[in-house]
């Protein structure tokens, strides 16, 4: 039972491993979805998109032990729900808190992949 | 019904990370087997030659969503009875009162713990098997 528990926790550990090696990728992904919705004219898919990548970013995030940025996505989610929902373009105000958590979320993602495993 | 024991696991999860560590936890942990389905469309079309013994599925998928997955499901013979889990975020007491409304046996909660998963897994199927 001892030896599968030490199985168990490297496995964790291996899919930890490889979750915050892809980090950084998922947030250049969520900046490149901010562009496509809002950078040009106003494109609803993209934001539907981008709405459901920072869902899956906040989900997988706190499932993978980064509470903080599984929060961190989470608000963002939160702010793009109303509008993604209703496919309307969001008020200047909602795209620069985005912009803001995006920023907060690219500090929280250097932050997990500098830290000791 | 004694000694009926949970083997078979329909696992409905649009995003691979959370796919990798469920799998992790219910078949290297909990030792069941798991069909992992990553739509809604891919569950009905799969799930019932799978013989699944519990339906577990995530609430927000793109394009059916969990609850819309499970009422199709529900409408194959063989998948009618079977128990239903969704594992979800949003568990406000209204939400989780219409998830099982809607035909789930009970809800949980994400972000789970993947050490404990098989165990939450099969205590709600025992709690399931008791009640009928």
């Amino acid at each position: 039972m001892a030896a599968d528990k030490v199985t168990l926790d490297e496995q964790l550990a291996e899919l930890r491993r490889t979750y915050v090696a892809q980090l950084p990728a998922k947030v250049k992904e969520l900046r490149a979805a901010h562009a496509a919705a809002f950078d040009a004219d106003f494109d609803q898919d993209a934001q539907f998109k981008y709405y459901r990548l920072a869902h899956s970013l906040a989900g997988s995030g706190a499932i993978y032990g980064f509470q903080v940025i599984g929060d961190k996505a989470r608000q963002l989610e939160q702010l793009l729900k109303p509008h993604a929902e209703l496919a309307e373009s969001p008020p200047a105000t909602v795209v620069r808190a985005a912009v803001a958590h995006l920023d907060d979320l690219e500090v929280l993602v250097r932050e997990s992949c500098s830290a000791p495993a | 019904m004694p000694g009926q024991v949970l083997q078979r696991i329909l696992y409905v999860e649009d995003e691979p990370d959370i796919q990798a560590v469920v799998r992790l936890a219910l078949e290297n942990i909990g030792g069941y087997t798991l069909e992992i389905c990553s739509s809604g469309q891919e569950a009905i079309a799969r799930g019932e030659a799978f013989k699944p013994d519990m339906l577990l599925l995530d609430v927000m998928m793109p394009g059916l969503d969990g609850p819309t997955t499970l009422k199709e499901l529900r409408k194959k013979p063989s998948l009618a009875d079977k128990p239903a889990v969704f594992m979800t975020a949003k568990v406000q007491p209204q939400e989780v009162a219409h998830y099982k409304e809607i035909g789930a046996v009970d809800v949980i909660v994400k972000p789970f713990d993947p050490t404990t998963l098989s165990d939450d897994v099969n205590r709600i199927y025992q709690k399931w098997l008791e009640s009928r």
